[in-house]
């Protein structure tokens, strides 16, 4: 929670950064990072601010440093500088726990790491950091003279042997020429290294113009020009384009400085060992101190910086954190009520009110006009500088710039009225506004040359203001008659703009593009560029419809004031309108009617109720919007790294957003909307920093959030993150082509196998129906029978008893066959039975001339029918059979499982015509039946078959 | 390529190494040692070289605080070949132009010479290796006790500081950046 120290003469507001649970924690030192995050040093590690609440960033375990004594931000990280030499350092992009991760109690501390370069880190006092863009990051030490990481070699420089001024560092900064400056005990040390190991050590000393050799201070300025606060002897700046120095504070008397802060050219803000803080206007070359009365005032501080908003940070010995908004300062006035305000070239501030006209020259307000003078209007004369004061019914008075009264003109003297509203003109003529009309006199001599305008011309004597632009034309802001202009002598009348009448105009001023805005006392602002009218009512952000003021500043804002504070209005940011009072630091603004002044910086003051406000135009850019920043992404509760992941799969599709938006003038008042492009139809807004999206389908997004600091998001900045999340491969084209293509595949190689199955079943059919019917053909071959008659014939005639026998064995065969043909398998013992049948008819027709030899032995197994049958038919059919020359078959088994059946070859010399169908048949009907192939051996002397038997089972 | 750090003189550089025996002698309050241990490492994706040498020469100041140490490159003894051994010396570390490598300067830390322990000591120098030097500050462990100072130290020296070309032919069998260590014992009269 922010609360308002004070606010007390000559100051600006600074609020305490108070924050709850922080208990015990003395902060040292501050910082703002590139991202917009203020950090703060302590004991026991950093401290990283938000605006409402501090995340602690401890040391690691069993380190015991000292406090923090130098932060900065180098190569994405956060470097913290230690009391005892010692240098941690955090990822910029740290995950930081925030406790609004839903699900997750435990949270974990993010914690600094120790750096630990192979040289050994200091053993003094870390003071300070820089970098320069030659990639040099440089560490000054209380003690041990500069340090430069260049190229991950740590290099020393010191004053023994390399130059440098003084081993104990205080300060350093980087000027514009990417030189880093080294504050000493005895002078400037000015250092580079251009290339690794190149040691350019440059002294800056007191011969060369320097107040004193104690350098305690440095800061560039926004061009690289080098502050420098010394020990005893003040400030100065050195001018880094010209090499030399163009200031030197005089007659110093605020003791040491110890901090510097500049905001842009025009303005510097100090640490004294003496005075605290201490601002200086550089230009008119003065300082301001904080009232002694001012909290701050009497502190002393540690460390002060400047954010991208313009606020300064302060850190108090103590160990609290202040800012304070200082484009906004408050001048508490020992007079109320202050009508007229004036700066006049000389940076002395007049003020008049109903208790008279004071001057405050930097001691304080003196009066120069009494009590009984109502003062309402002051300017100033541009050719002898002095200032004419108007009253209200006792006309002008005109004093000197030692305030002391040259001249007083009244309605006697020739004023047609004596209230005089407003004074304005240039070298040669002043204009005076009256409650009886306008009148132009001769600056040097007033008085002569009088040009009175009066109803006749205005249409009413009552005129609030009178303005002579830069291009010569002179306005007059009436009561009641609008808005008139002289242009080479003629009058123009604008009694309607965008369609609104105009009444009564109170007040006017030009921009620095030279557009004129004036307001009204109900219709609100209006600005005209020439041609064309631009209304700003609160619609459009305008805080309300009662201005009393209007002026612009150096930097083209628009200050337009209210009795309850003002707006500052940038014209190049349509609708941007910015509403100054207590919540963002600016002192409370009852501003009276017309009493606003710019002076020569343009600066614009206010003269309220109970004092004087500056609103300070500088010269130096600072945010004037919240900054949206997206701090992590967790998918699914786990963080991720969101600055190089953007593509997840399917089931990766629980997102939370994490963002904030900087603002630290008013962090209460930052409100987000965001959206998630190809989820979300329209922005959703909301206060929390959080969004989740749970259950997103595969798609592109891109997550959007906007900020605002007053809930109008019309031009405001935006952060975005892009991410897709993947189809499932099932429902990506590649896969299912793929898929598409393997079942294909698979039917065919079904198709294919059981294609070939039946295939095979089909043609073993066919094979033993072939072999059947080959079978039964030969054994039914007349050949066969007619050689088995003739044996027969013999037979019956020699021996009718073995005929009987003989005709037994024939038809037993034949029976056998015609049995045995339907089967696949039958017995060995069968098979054999049948080839014994056909021997005998065999034995009987060659007698000795066939020998069958059977040494199976018992063998059982299973042979396909008619197998050894065919085999010995064939050796009968194939070779000469004679006594002589017995064909032997021999049949038997092998130790393999085979069947043999060998005969000795004697071929005949005029082979038997044959089919070889046969023996090729069996061999085709053993291998599609899967058995063991069978083998067939044709030698010189033995013709052999092999026939696989398989075991008998049931 | 640097292996080989040592370094010598004290004082201010001007002295070079030979005088340093000499000015030992005569100042018996300076530690100096003769057989300190000085190896290197390269360790390459293809091969890994070691090599050392046990003549490194050393003094410290305690006075001033300042340090010499110095060795003879062709002092260093291991490689894989004797003639990985020659081309270290005639090609790499130019030993014949070259025949020293040293490291002097200036202890950082403030170090009591007179209290026996054990400092953690950071030595800021000229590392003069192949003739090219370079400024280092070279962190190393000193035990004193009585007399005697052990100093043990390990660093990395990349080629490149010490204008160290290798071809590129043996690119893939000599690394970068060399490590070397020292352990050396120095003792004062």
């Amino acid at each position: 929670m922010l609360y308002c120290l004070a606010a007390q003469a000559q100051a600006p507001i600074f609020r305490l950064r108070e924050a709850k649970g922080l208990w015990n924690v003395h902060m040292t030192i501050a910082f703002q990072d590139s991202h917009g995050w203020m950090w703060f040093g302590a004991k026991d590690g950093i401290y990283r601010y938000d605006g409402l609440s501090y995340q602690a960033v401890l040391l690691p375990d069993s380190l015991d440093a000292g406090s923090v004594s130098a932060l900065y931000e180098w190569d994405g990280r956060i470097w913290a500088g230690f009391h005892s030499g010692a240098i941690c350092y955090i990822p910029v992009n740290s995950a930081f726990p925030t406790d609004m991760d839903p699900g997750s109690k435990v949270v974990t501390a993010a914690r600094l790491s120790l750096w630990q370069p192979a040289e050994g880190l200091p053993a003094k006092p870390i003071t300070a950091f820089a970098s320069d863009t030659s990639g040099g990051f440089w560490i000054a030490t209380y003690g041990e003279g500069l340090y430069c990481l260049k190229e991950g070699r740590l290099y020393q420089f010191n004053s023994g042997d390399d130059g440098l001024s003084g081993d104990d560092i205080y300060a350093l900064t980087r000027d514009a020429n990417n030189q880093i400056w080294a504050g000493t005990d005895g002078g400037i040390s000015i250092c580079s290294m251009p290339e690794k190991g190149q040691k350019k050590v440059r002294y800056l000393g007191v011969k060369d113009g320097l107040p004193d050799q104690i350098i305690t201070a440095l800061a560039a300025d926004k061009s690289g020009d080098v502050w420098i606060g010394t020990y005893e002897k003040g400030i100065a700046r050195f001018n880094t384009a010209q090499q030399k120095f163009d200031y030197r504070s005089e007659k110093w008397s605020y003791g040491s400085v110890t901090g510097l802060v500049p905001f842009g050219k025009k303005e510097l803000w100090a640490v004294t060992s003496e005075k605290g803080l201490a601002r200086m206007n550089v230009m008119a070359g003065n300082w301001t101190l904080l009232p002694e009365a001012h909290p701050i005032g009497q502190m002393r501080i540690q460390s002060i910086c400047k954010d991208r908003e313009g606020l300064l940070w302060g850190v108090s010995d103590k160990g609290s954190v202040y800012s304070a908004n200082v484009r906004f300062s408050q001048i508490v006035t020992p007079f109320s009520n202050v009508q007229a305000v004036l700066i006049d070239r000389k940076y002395r501030m007049w003020a008049g009110s109903q208790e008279g006209l004071f001057v405050d020259d930097g001691n304080g307000f003196r009066q120069v006009l009494p009590s009984g003078q109502n003062i309402l209007s002051l300017w100033e004369s541009p050719s002898d500088s002095s200032i004419w004061a108007g009253t209200y019914g006792n006309g002008v008075f005109i004093l000197n710039s030692d305030g002391v009264v040259i001249r007083h003109l009244t309605e006697q003297g020739g004023l047609f009225n004596g209230s005089v509203l407003s004074i304005d003109g240039d070298r040669k003529r002043v204009w005076l506004a009256t409650l009886g009309g306008v009148m132009s006199m001769n600056v040097q001599e007033p008085g002569r040359g009088s040009v009175f305008f009066r109803q006749s011309e205005l249409g009413t004597g009552y005129v609030y203001r009178v303005f002579p632009d830069s291009r010569g034309r002179i306005w007059f802001c009436t009561d009641g008659k609008g808005l008139r202009v002289m242009e080479k002598g003629k009058f123009r009348h604008f009694e309607s703009a965008e369609g609104i009448p105009l009444k009564t105009i109170y007040s006017i001023a030009e921009d620095y593009h030279g557009n004129i805005w004036f307001s009204t006392d109900k219709d609100g602002l209006f600005r005209y560029d020439g041609a064309r009218f631009q209304r700003y009512t609160p619609e459009n952000h305008l805080h309300s419809l009662a201005i009393t003021g209007v002026e612009a500043d150096a930097n083209g804002h628009i200050i337009v004031a209210y009795e309850d504070g003002f707006d500052i209005l940038d014209p190049d940011r349509i609708d941007h309108v910015t509403f100054c009072n207590a919540t963002i630091g600016a002192p409370v603004a009852e501003v009276n009617l017309n009493a606003m002044c710019r002076d020569g910086q343009g600066n614009v003051w206010l003269g309220t109720r109970n004092g004087i406000i500056r609103v300070a135009a500088f010269d130096e850019r600072f945010l004037d919007d919240p900054q949206p920043d997206i701090t992590a992404v967790s998918v699914f509760l786990r963080s991720i790294d969101f600055l190089s992941e953007h593509i997840f799969p399917h089931d990766q599709n629980y997102f939370i957003f994490n963002f904030t938006g900087l603002w630290y003038t008013d962090p209460e008042s930052v409100r987000y909307r965001y959206r998630l492009d190809g989820f979300d139809p329209d922005w959703k807004v909301s206060k929390d920093h959080i969004a989740s999206y749970p259950n997103l389908l595969p798609g592109n997004y891109v997550f959007r959030v906007q900020t605002s600091e007053h809930g109008n998001f019309v031009n405001v900045p935006e952060a975005s993150w892009a991410f897709a999340i993947r189809q499932p491969f099932w429902t990506q084209w590649w896969f299912i082509v793929l898929s598409l293509v393997a079942i294909g595949a698979l039917i065919y190689a079904f198709i294919r196998m059981r294609e070939g199955r039946l295939q095979r079943v089909a043609q073993l059919k066919r094979e033993k129906l072939e072999s059947q019917f080959a079978a039964l053909k030969s054994q039914i071959n007349p050949h066969f029978l007619f050689n088995s008659f003739n044996t027969l014939i013999t037979i019956i005639e020699e021996n009718p008893g073995v005929a009987v026998e003989y005709v037994e064995h024939l038809s037993d065969f034949y029976r056998s066959i015609i049995a045995y043909r339907e089967h696949d398998f039958i017995s060995l013992q069968e098979e054999m039975t049948l080839v014994h049948n056909f021997d005998f008819l065999l034995k009987k027709r060659y007698e000795n001339g066939f020998v069958l030899v059977d040494r199976l032995n018992g063998q059982t197994g299973l042979i396909m029918p008619l197998t050894l049958q065919l085999l010995v038919e064939n050796a009968v059919k194939h070779n000469v059979i004679s006594a002589s020359r017995p064909l032997t078959i021999e049949i038997f088994s092998d130790n393999d499982g085979y069947i043999v059946v060998r005969n000795n070859i004697q071929p005949k010399i005029k082979p038997e015509p044959s089919t070889h169908f046969g023996l090729q048949s069996l061999i085709y009907r053993y291998r599609l039946l899967g058995d063991r192939p069978v083998l067939v051996e044709d030698n010189v002397a033995f013709f052999t078959v092999k026939v696989p038997i398989r075991p008998a089972h049931h | 390529m640097t292996w080989m750090l040592v370094m010598q003189s004290w004082l201010p550089c001007s002295l070079t190494y030979e005088p340093l025996a000499d000015t030992i002698d005569s100042t018996g309050d300076i530690y100096k040692c003769d057989n300190g241990a000085v190896a290197f490492k390269s360790d390459a994706p293809l091969e890994v070289i070691r090599a050392k040498s046990g003549k490194l020469r050393g003094a410290i100041d305690p006075k001033q605080q300042t340090f010499a140490w110095t060795v003879e490159v062709r002092s260093f003894e291991g490689f894989n070949s004797p003639l990985q051994r020659e081309h270290f010396n005639e090609n790499y570390m130019e030993s014949k132009k070259y025949p020293k490598a040293s490291f002097t300067g200036k202890l950082l830390d403030a170090v009591d010479f007179e209290k026996d322990g054990t400092y953690s000591v950071r030595a800021k120098g000229k590392l003069l290796i192949h003739g090219e030097e370079q400024e280092r500050i070279i962190k190393s462990q000193m035990n004193i006790s009585g007399n005697s100072i052990r100093v043990q130290s390990s660093f990395t020296v990349p080629l490149s500081d010490h204008n160290i070309t290798i071809p590129k032919i043996v690119y893939q069998k000599i690394a970068e950046e060399i490590a070397v260590t020292v352990d050396a014992e120095l003792k004062r009269n």
